[in-house]
């Protein structure tokens, strides 16, 4: 089954389908993935400061602006590798190795 | 033996003249030294030149040779590992103001290995920090491309590349996670070889990710990188994922025949950024190759687009965790780029995490069904030549408003099902500057033998490997500056 991307007053639309429209428009490439990325929610600093309390790491608030433009690019990067459904036959790779005697 | 003749020659070349003793072990480090001394200045492709150590154990060398007691094809040889590789009582500093003063009190394998078989350190050699910086705001400044010096090595191992690009050493060690050993090779015109994952000890060589690591030969010849990997391989009690499979004896596979050796081309991704200079180079080696006898085949990796971003996860998410100490204590310390990546990291889902390891999953079964239909894959090294080194604004951050967004590249999928691969030279851009052109080949699991097969088959009809830089070049205004810095780690 495709990702399906909601597009405010539209029927959900897959991102396939997404980047056949923008390529009918002459969008492509790069430019029309990073488009696809950003339907999806953009992050703010007060979000990472609240994440901050999660993750216990207090980073100082000349920081989080920072960081926060840093980690918007890597979310829409990643969105290709989030938007991947996977069978659920599928496991991670294993990292460890176990040992007998 | 002029010491400039001396320097310009293969390892395995030097070899045959220290093993008949037509020169002395201490004739050819002092040349390494000589060299390393005239060029460092420029290249900056050492950190740490350990002259007294080298000339000392060169003479130890001398002595054993003469006495009959000769190692092996390594013995009486310089190399210079990365810095990011611990050696005793030299200072390890992982190209980094956090781990500047670091002095190691153990050794890591495959140092140790290369001691024993006799090859000389003659230093350390220079990376992006961590192997993961921007290499213009590291700990140590940025190594510089032989090819020109206002130009990238690439990175991480930026040093390394670099150091034998301009011979200051014929042997290196470098260490890769996403590309770091085989893009230095792609933008300086040299071998470098990330071999399976679990053929070689990662003990004692400073963690981005566990399981992306691998640290492997760098070298100015298929053979030389041959021999490293038959003395860095093997199983090792201090790393549980070295692996337990045989090595093989390398060399025997360097026959030059490839006849019936089935090579297969993608027809999906790895082409689409290549330049067209580069795209044509590999092709015509690949058809080259064709004409030597191998077959060439159409093969497919549905998902290779995803290897980069699911590998990035899983790099920077191990690296945050590696690095979470350093970070809360030293953040001022480190390269503005690399604290940057780890802060950015902190916030990544474990979920994120565990995808990212499925998509391994999924890549290891699709190169699976790659190698039913061909022995290796080709690919270009890198489809972008070496580009001018960013100005500090632009290598301090990932985030370039309008800039060029992240291009995956070709080496990633390496590193995440844990093949190995190996660039060589196979062409230079018609300039100016005139830059270096590389063709990978990825193979089986553990079947570096077959990489090296077809690999030091071509080598041996062309001579890309041969040529030199002219490393008097200097700052160039060719073209301008790339927006962004490279992602290599």
């Amino acid at each position: 089954m495709e990702p399906v991307i909601e597009f405010p007053g539209a029927r959900g639309v897959s991102r396939r389908r997404l980047l056949q429209m923008l390529a009918a428009l002459g969008i492509a490439g790069p430019a029309a993935a990073q488009l696809g990325a950003q339907v999806h929610a953009q992050l703010s600093v007060e979000t990472l400061r609240s994440a901050d309390a999660i993750i216990d790491q207090h980073f100082g608030a000349d920081r989080l602006p920072i960081i926060e433009k840093a980690l918007q690019r890597n979310l829409e990067q990643f969105q290709a590798v989030r938007d991947l459904q996977i069978d659920d036959l599928i496991e991670p790779a294993p990292i460890f190795l176990a040992k007998g005697r | 033996m002029a010491d400039n003749e001396l320097v310009f020659k293969n390892a395995h070349e030097l070899a045959a003249l220290v093993q008949s003793r037509q020169v002395s072990p201490v004739e050819v480090v002092q040349a390494y030294l000589d060299r390393i001394e005239a060029l460092n200045p420029k290249v900056n492709a050492f950190i740490t030149v350990t002259r007294d150590h080298a000339l000392q154990a060169a003479r130890q060398a001398e002595t054993e040779i003469r006495a009959g007691k000769y190692r092996g094809p390594l013995h009486g040889i310089p190399y210079a590992p990365k810095d990011i590789l611990a050696t005793r009582g030299i200072r390890t500093t992982n190209g980094s103001k956090v781990t500047a003063d670091w002095v190691p009190d153990y050794e890591s394998t495959i140092t140790s290995r290369l001691n024993k078989a006799g090859a000389i350190l003659v230093g350390k050699t220079n990376l992006l920090e961590f192997a993961m910086g921007s290499g213009v705001l590291s700990g140590f400044g940025p190594a510089r491309n032989p090819w020109d010096l206002a130009y990238s090595p690439s990175g991480s191992s930026s040093g390394s590349g670099a150091a034998l690009a301009a011979s200051m050493v014929p042997l290196s060690v470098g260490t890769d996670t996403g590309g770091s050993i085989r893009g230095p090779a792609a933008f300086c015109g040299i071998v470098g070889l990330k071999q399976t994952y679990g053929r070689v000890s990662r003990y004692g060589v400073t963690t981005l990710s566990w399981s992306l690591d691998h640290a492997g030969p760098m070298t100015t010849s298929v053979a030389d990188a041959a021999a490293m990997l038959k003395v860095m391989a093997g199983p090792d009690p201090l790393d549980p994922t070295a692996r337990p499979e045989p090595v093989p004896d390398y060399t025997k596979a360097l026959t030059g025949e490839v006849r019936g050796l089935r090579i297969g081309v993608p027809t999906n991704y790895f082409f689409d950024d290549a330049q067209p200079q580069v795209d044509a180079a590999v092709r015509t080696a690949l058809r080259r190759l064709g004409d030597m006898g191998a077959q060439l085949v159409e093969v497919d990796v549905p998902h290779a687009d995803l290897a980069a971003s699911a590998g990035w996860i899983v790099a920077m998410g191990d690296a945050a965790c590696f690095h979470e100490k350093r970070l809360r204590e030293k953040a001022d310390l480190f390269d503005p780029l690399v604290r940057e990546r780890l802060e950015a990291a902190s916030f990544y889902t474990a979920t994120d995490y565990i995808k990212a390891m499925r998509v391994r999953t999924i890549l290891m079964r699709e190169m699976e069904d790659v190698f039913k239909k061909c022995d290796v894959m080709a690919v270009p090294g890198s489809g972008s030549v070496a580009s001018k080194l960013p100005s500090p604004e632009i290598a301090k951050t990932d985030v370039h408003p309008g800039g060029a967004p992240y291009r995956g590249g070709n080496t990633f999928i390496g590193n995440m099902t844990g093949l190995p691969a190996m660039v060589i030279p196979c062409g230079f851009t018609s300039g100016p500057p005139v830059l270096p052109i590389t063709i990978m080949f990825y193979g089986r699991p553990f079947d570096e033998a077959t990489i090296f097969r077809v690999g030091h088959a071509y080598e041996s009809v062309t001579d890309w490997a041969k040529r030199r830089p002219p490393v008097a070049y200097g700052p160039s205004d060719h073209e301008p500056a790339p927006q962004g810095p490279e992602r290599w780690i």
